[in-house]
């Protein structure tokens, strides 16, 4: 052995220098070897990779059936939000099961990194495309995606879908408490606090915080600025949790737990300073929301005053998809899906399985 | 030669050195510093200044060679090598400290306080598994206090490179096609500021323990900071060195 080691060294230090240099720089070579995608249709996969697009990188988690050929793809809200908050044992055990579901991270949430990057809207739309591209040639050509938007990504997701013809890269849109229109969004949610709050204050329910929001609301317009809208949207907060009808959520619909880590209030932050969402406001989105024609399922929690489930009806009043759905939760606020885990995610896998 | 000025020292302030011989040793005596006195004065100052640079040192504190040139490594500084860990990551961190000013303060029957300001290079890695794995190197300056027989308090702040690693595959789209990206990672411009409590062990080695917080940016065109606990210990760096090769 050590006599056939001895030959191997021999012959390598009697080869010439370059072919010494090529051998060393070999390894290199492989490194730096572009590999392609190498596609899968068959199974349940757990994928965890990065999309560089745009001086950032964009987190993205596959995991469940994908041998189903359907998959879910979740566009989280914030701006900043994180894609494995949504990851809960409800997700895992009823959806993952039956279908592969997508968690990505949008640009500055989440687990997505970089040392610069554009924050505009038409960034954003352009990841979600990109998304879905990597995803065809990843788990095949006739994966049907279902794209799930909710809160400010169910801004993001109309924006995209209304654009061009991004709707024909996708089978559905499930869209859940969503914003699709900030400025009305904002004077929805002022309605409801004002009406709610009298109906709290005349049943003397926490009369002293309702009060404080009528006050508020009777001295502001929701069209003030953004200071009038961020306060509103922390009113919009608190009152959902005063609701009694809400039903708070279980240990069972906890996301993953190293999605939702300290990293999130960062990117809270980063999207709050870059003001992210601002340039919503100067869009219309009646000018795109009559083009998108795919099946929508429209799910709200009856008690959000983030997005008020008036915002639905205004959705479906405009959309131009013929088969369209409106879902009330009884029982949740902004995010049914922690309120009523267990009939929110079995909506979504009975909706996706008859589209 | 670290011990050499401090023997001059002692010997100087009970007047059997001369202060032209402590001179030439480094060492810069304040105006109240009785030479010639037999009575111990209440409260002695003195100070030492080492250059940084190897070619001006004229106190041979740089010993170190490498063909004919002198190696920054301070005789006289200290390594520190040390585990590091946050709730999401660890790793470890090396640093070489060269020190460039020593203050002492000797009153009789206490333990001196000494104050030494190095500047060091700090080498870290760290694998955080749900975001990257981080390489830095950084420049810093260090003030450390010596206080009562065992303790040390040191303060650090630093600058420089730090270059991470995805912790997960990269693809870029180009050309109709997604192809990985190799080594696919960030570069950032690291600030670190800290704080260790050192507890001396035997000849200038110590254990420490501190806080440290390093900022990476612009980190999603921010700065994220990573709050960190240190472990480690910290030597002479002329232990190590002379193990290496004997100082010319």
């Amino acid at each position: 052995m050590i006599g056939c080691l001895k030959q191997v060294l021999g012959s390598l230090l009697q080869m010439g220098w370059r072919l010494r240099l090529w051998i060393a720089l070999l390894p290199l070579a492989l490194l730096f070897t572009q590999c392609q995608v190498e596609t899968v249709t068959q199974g349940s996969v757990s994928d965890e990779i990065y999309i560089r697009q745009k001086n950032q990188s964009l987190y993205l988690n596959v995991s469940g059936y994908v041998g189903s050929r359907k998959l879910l793809l979740i566009v989280h809200g914030g701006p900043g939000g994180n894609s494995l908050d949504y990851r809960d044992s409800y997700v895992r055990d009823i959806v993952e099961s039956q279908f592969a579901v997508a968690y990505w991270d949008q640009r500055f949430g989440g687990k997505s990194q970089g040392n610069g990057g554009d924050v505009s809207l038409e960034a954003y739309r352009d990841d979600l495309h990109t998304v879905i591209e990597y995803l065809k040639v990843k788990y095949g050509a006739d994966l049907q995606i279902y794209v799930l938007g909710h809160s400010w990504g169910g801004f993001l997701t109309p924006y995209f879908l209304g654009h061009e013809q991004n709707q024909s890269l996708v089978s559905g849109w499930i869209q859940v408490d969503g914003a699709h229109n900030y400025p009305m969004n904002d004077s929805l949610t002022e309605v409801m606090l004002a009406e709610r709050a009298a109906v709290e204050i005349n049943n003397q329910r926490n009369a002293e915080h309702w009060q404080a929001v009528l006050d508020y609301c009777n001295s502001h317009n929701a069209s003030d600025g953004y200071e009038v809208s961020v306060q509103l949207n922390q009113y919009a907060h608190e009152g959902e949790t005063l609701m009694d009808s809400v039903i708070q959520p279980d240990g069972f619909g906890v996301g993953d737990p190293l999605g939702s880590y300290k990293h999130g209030n960062f990117n809270l932050r980063v999207s709050g300073i870059f003001g992210i969402d601002g340039p919503t406001y100067n869009m219309n989105p009646d000018a795109y929301l009559s083009n998108i024609q795919i099946p929508a399922l429209l799910l709200w929690g009856k008690y959000d005053f983030v997005c008020p489930p008036s915002l639905a009806t205004d959705l479906l009043s405009k959309i131009g998809s013929t088969d369209k759905t409106l879902y009330l939760f009884e029982h949740s606020g902004h995010s049914p899906m922690v309120n009523e885990g267990l009939v929110f995610w079995t909506s979504v896998v009975d909706w996706i399985k008859t589209h | 030669m670290g011990s050499c000025i401090r023997f001059s020292l002692l010997f100087g302030l009970m007047g059997m050195v001369s202060s032209e011989l402590l001179s030439k040793a480094g060492v810069i005596l304040s105006d109240s510093l009785p030479i010639q006195a037999t009575i111990m004065p209440r409260k002695i100052v003195s100070k030492e200044y080492f250059s940084l640079n190897p070619k001006r040192d004229t106190l041979g504190v740089y010993p170190y060679v490498c063909g004919s040139r002198k190696l920054p490594i301070s005789s006289k500084g200290t390594t520190s090598l040390g585990y590091m860990v946050t709730d999401e990551s660890q790793g470890f961190h090396v640093r070489i400290d060269n020190p460039y000013k020593r203050r002492w303060l000797l009153r009789p029957g206490k333990n001196p306080k000494i104050r030494t300001k190095s500047f060091g290079l700090e080498f870290g890695l760290y694998s955080s598994p749900i975001l990257h794995t981080n390489l830095y190197l950084l420049g810093t300056n260090q003030w450390k206090f010596q206080r009562g027989k065992r303790m040390n308090y040191t303060f650090l702040v630093g600058g420089g490179y730090s270059r991470t690693f995805l912790s997960s595959p990269t693809y870029r789209f180009k050309d109709n096609q997604f192809r990985k990206v190799p080594l696919a990672g960030y570069n950032y411009v690291g600030l670190q500021a800290g704080f260790t409590v050192e507890y001396r062990l035997k000849k200038d080695a110590a254990v420490y323990m501190g806080y440290n917080n390093l900022l990476l940016l612009p980190y999603n065109r921010l700065a994220y900071p990573r709050n960190q606990i240190q472990f480690g210990i910290s030597i002479p760096t002329a232990w190590l060195w002379d193990a290496i090769r004997t100082p010319k």
